[in-house]
């Protein structure tokens, strides 16, 4: 039988990060790293600045998420269907990892996919519910 | 803690044993740990690991009644077949008759064991001590 392995320590928190600007008339969330339950405070209160940034169009960018666990997927949820309910656009931009997890709950009818990145010179590739496989820009 | 219960009686690959302190950490930490199975599970696989490791520890922070920094216990075992893995917190435990279910759209919440149930090849749970040991064959394609 293997040694037991050693506890870990407290890990840093540079596991995520998350920002908001405003870009091409949109308000948007960067999120990046792990969105997980230590991260899932950090990750609502830039869903909620985004919400009173403007009353325009909103893109979540999780491309550069590495994980995501039902935290998150509980908080992305919850702030799309904020934005909806006061009539505004929400599109994501999905990781694999993302995307993934978001199959697994059987919830991709309940977002907006975008292919491609901001800023990105990729056309204009939003999906809707009825989205086909990501384009290759995706995650 | 007997993690052990469910082990066949002639050990074989490998064990490990971690505690991980109850904190909104912990299912970072448990990922973490889950590292050393990289030679056991390809990426996909130790991918989904992770991610129902995070989902189970995650349920102990936030139901088993657990202080700040109580032990949630996580072992996993490879053998030539099959990891198993355990997450047990000894907590308040959990009430769940059958499998779990999805819980519908419009109810925020309650995924996590239904996600693991999805991405297991075998679970099994043990609501009166909050134990839950599930199993990946190494063999099987990516889900």
């Amino acid at each position: 039988m293997a040694a037991p392995a050693r506890d870990h320590g407290v890990v840093p928190d540079e596991s995520f990060d998350a920002q908001v600007r405003e870009h091409d008339g949109r308000v948007v969330v960067t999120l990046r790293g792990e969105l997980d339950m230590a991260s899932e405070a950090d990750a609502r209160r830039a869903l909620d600045e985004a919400e009173r940034r403007s009353g325009g169009p909103v893109l979540i960018d999780l491309g550069e998420v590495t994980f995501m666990g039902s935290n998150g997927l509980r908080a992305l949820l919850e702030s799309v269907e904020s934005l909806e309910a006061q009539g505004r656009a929400a599109e994501l931009i999905a990781s694999k990892s993302v995307e993934q997890v978001i199959s697994l709950a059987g919830l991709e009818h309940r977002f907006t996919f975008r292919v491609g990145r901001v800023g990105a010179d990729s056309p204009d590739g939003s999906r809707g519910p009825d989205r086909g496989v990501p384009g290759p820009e995706a995650g | 803690m007997d993690l052990d219960r469910d082990a066949d009686d002639a050990e074989t690959g490998e064990t490990r044993r971690t505690r991980v302190p109850s904190s909104p950490l912990a299912p970072r930490q448990a990922r973490r740990w889950l590292g050393w199975l990289e030679g056991y599970l390809p990426p996909d696989r130790l991918d989904s690991a992770r991610l129902m490791v995070s989902e189970l520890v995650s349920n102990s922070v936030m139901h088993a009644g657990l202080a700040e920094g109580d032990a949630i216990h996580v072992m996993a075992r490879a053998d030539d077949a099959r990891v198993r893995i355990i997450v047990c917190d000894c907590g308040r435990g959990f009430e769940l008759e059958g499998r779990p279910t999805r819980p519908p759209p419009h109810v925020h919440g309650g995924l996590g064991l239904w996600m693991v149930d999805q991405l297991a090849d075998s679970m099994k749970l043990d609501g009166a001590t909050g134990r839950v040991s599930f199993e990946l064959d190494r063999g099987t394609a990516a889900r």
